[in-house]
């Protein structure tokens, strides 16, 4: 993640230097932020290691993680409490009991960085290590699940996130929702089960819905552009309407891109094959 | 079985089984500090295999005479546990407090079969203490000054929050709580359940929302507000037994009810077992401290 922040924060610099020069001078002195600094962040990413064996396609949660007391949390199911509380923190520290989504979660967010073999052999190896003690760990393995194609796991934890505030049995209903469990549950529908993802020239989409749902419309607004995915799963049939904004371009599941205008939708009728067609009507 | 009294009490009275031992004896000064609290009598109610009166009485007991003043001895002959359970129904018995064990308790268990009888049929509220902790107390002079109720997060163990706030009002003593939380909590499911929270995002924030929710879910208007809200994990009997000895509590509250048979009631058994205080048995179905038996039997 360290990584990544780097070399972001290294284009950004360099671009705003190039479209914005005074605006770049203006931030680059109140920060105190010179050129050479702005090249070491480059260099300084290169050298950073991620803890990832090439054999396994593992990244080590940190360094010593792997010679930690392996605990078989599935024995402790069901629960209701935290592990940290039935272990005790002496012991969790010792153990290679994660609290929550970490190298998911580093993983689900840069997601197009790494192959997906890297973010299935992840998943695998630290889902059934993860006691998700905190709200945002079970929405963020939803989503990751969902993306590498585990769907039980995924529809498991969906739900589990749901129940969070659906099912008040927090002792804190009074103190307000789990806004951030909220968003994850949301990136679990929408780039988990959806497929949907951004990136710099276009979206692409390959839904994988549950079983037991019919139906999904997400209405999305995605730089000026507004938007709407329609799934239906019993007819198969996939749409992306755009409704207003500049043109922009869709990838199919099958790596077929096509240029989408306001007003027209694309759409994979049950015979699989994309096309666009003109929207008739609202 | 009969019953002859030396005296009929009038008021509200603490009742205390004794049996001759000097285990049942050691209660005394506990039932002593109750009654002083409640504003009642304590009657010892000596139960005897035949009647027995005057000098007979009293000589049957290791009591010295000077002890019994302010006291009223009666009395009961038959099977203990239904003499105690008669007499405990009537004449406006408040509180029993008895010893955990008595003169046929061979010294391994941590309940005499009276006592275990007693706690799972009577309606009233009953104080059992073991005999090295009721010596420890009058040793001491200590008084009840700190009450320790253990919650589970179920409705029904909530429910004891009313009845001990009252009674640390009484007693003008501090009352703290002890949440005791397991891997499954099968009260979780329960309407108006309290449960350790599933996800701690910021277990200090967590835990301290939780006791804002509890204090304001379950002990609004309480004249005394608990003082200290621990959550602790593990054995809840040993969980109850390790607070109680750090607060250095005077009284365990347990809200209970049930039977005591093998591989059942555990927690209850581990706390009579080892608590350094007394423990009072409230039903949640039963009296509440302050209306007497007779009262519940009307009702």
């Amino acid at each position: 993640m360290a990584r990544w922040n780097l070399r972001v924060a290294g284009v950004l610099a360099r671009l705003l230097a190039e479209k914005q020069p005074d605006a770049w001078i203006e931030i680059s002195t109140r920060f105190h932020v010179s050129d050479e600094m702005v090249e070491r962040w480059t260099v300084t990413a290169d050298k950073l290691v991620d803890g990832l064996d090439l054999a396994t396609g593992v990244i080590e949660q940190f360094e010593g993680y792997h010679r930690l007391e392996e605990i078989d949390l599935a024995s402790f199911e069901p629960r209701d409490i935290p592990m940290d509380l039935l272990l005790g923190r002496a012991r969790t520290e010792r153990s290679q009991v994660v609290k929550q989504a970490d190298v998911v979660m580093l993983l689900y967010l840069l997601r197009e960085s790494y192959p997906q073999s890297v973010l299935r052999a992840n998943f695998d190896y630290y889902e059934p290590r993860t006691g998700h003690g905190s709200s945002l760990s079970p929405g963020i393995h939803a989503a990751l699940a969902a993306r590498v194609g585990s769907m039980a796991l995924a529809e498991k934890y969906f739900a589990q996130t749901a129940a969070i505030d659906l099912d008040d049995r927090m002792g804190n209903a009074a103190g307000g929702i789990h806004m951030a469990a909220q968003g994850s549950l949301w990136q679990a529908a929408v780039f988990g089960f959806a497929g949907m993802d951004w990136h710099d020239d276009r979206l692409t989409v390959n839904p994988c819905l549950p079983s037991a749902w019919t139906h999904m419309a997400v209405p999305l607004t995605w730089r000026a552009r507004s938007l709407r995915f329609t799934f239906d799963v019993e007819s198969g049939e996939t749409q992306v309407r755009l409704n207003a904004g500049k043109p922009l371009v869709v990838e199919s599941p099958s790596g077929e891109q096509f240029s989408l205008a306001a007003g027209q939708q694309l759409r994979r009728p049950t015979d699989g094959r994309w096309s666009v067609l003109e929207v008739t009507g609202q | 079985m009969t019953a002859e009294y030396e005296s009929k009490a009038v008021i509200a009275s603490v009742l205390v089984p004794l049996d001759g031992s000097s285990d049942s004896e050691a209660v005394i000064p506990i039932a002593r500090e109750a009654a002083r609290i409640m504003g009642a009598t304590v009657r010892l109610l000596h139960v005897s295999d035949e009647p027995l009166k005057g000098e007979g009485l009293l000589t049957s007991t290791a009591l010295q005479p000077t002890s019994l003043l302010g006291l009223v001895l009666e009395n009961a002959s038959g099977p203990p546990s239904a003499a105690i359970l008669e007499a405990a129904t009537g004449d406006h018995v408040v509180l029993i407090v008895m010893s955990s064990t008595g003169a046929t308790g061979n010294g391994s268990r941590s309940l005499g079969h009276v006592a275990s009888e007693v706690l799972q049929q009577t309606r009233c509220p009953l104080i059992l203490v073991r005999p090295d902790v009721a010596k420890e107390f009058a040793a001491q002079g200590r008084g009840i000054k700190r009450l320790l109720l253990p919650l589970d997060g179920s409705p029904e163990t909530s429910d004891a929050l009313a009845p001990a706030a009252n009674l640390a009002g009484l007693c003008q003593a501090s009352l703290d709580v002890v949440h005791v939380a397991v891997q499954r909590d099968p009260t979780a499911q329960q309407i108006g359940a309290l449960p350790i929270p599933r996800y701690q995002d910021q277990p200090h924030h967590a835990l301290d929302l939780w006791t804002r929710e509890f204090l304001r879910r379950f002990c609004s208007g309480f004249p005394t507000q608990p003082g200290h809200i621990r959550v602790e994990t593990g054995d809840p009997g040993q969980a109850i037994v390790r607070t109680a000895r750090e607060l250095q509590s005077d009284l365990i509250l347990m809200s209970w009810k049930g039977v005591l048979a093998e591989n059942r009631a555990a927690t209850v058994k581990t706390v009579l077992a080892e608590a350094p205080c007394p423990v009072l048995f409230l039903r949640p179905d039963g009296a509440s401290m302050g209306s007497s038996g007779s009262d519940e039997n009307k009702a």
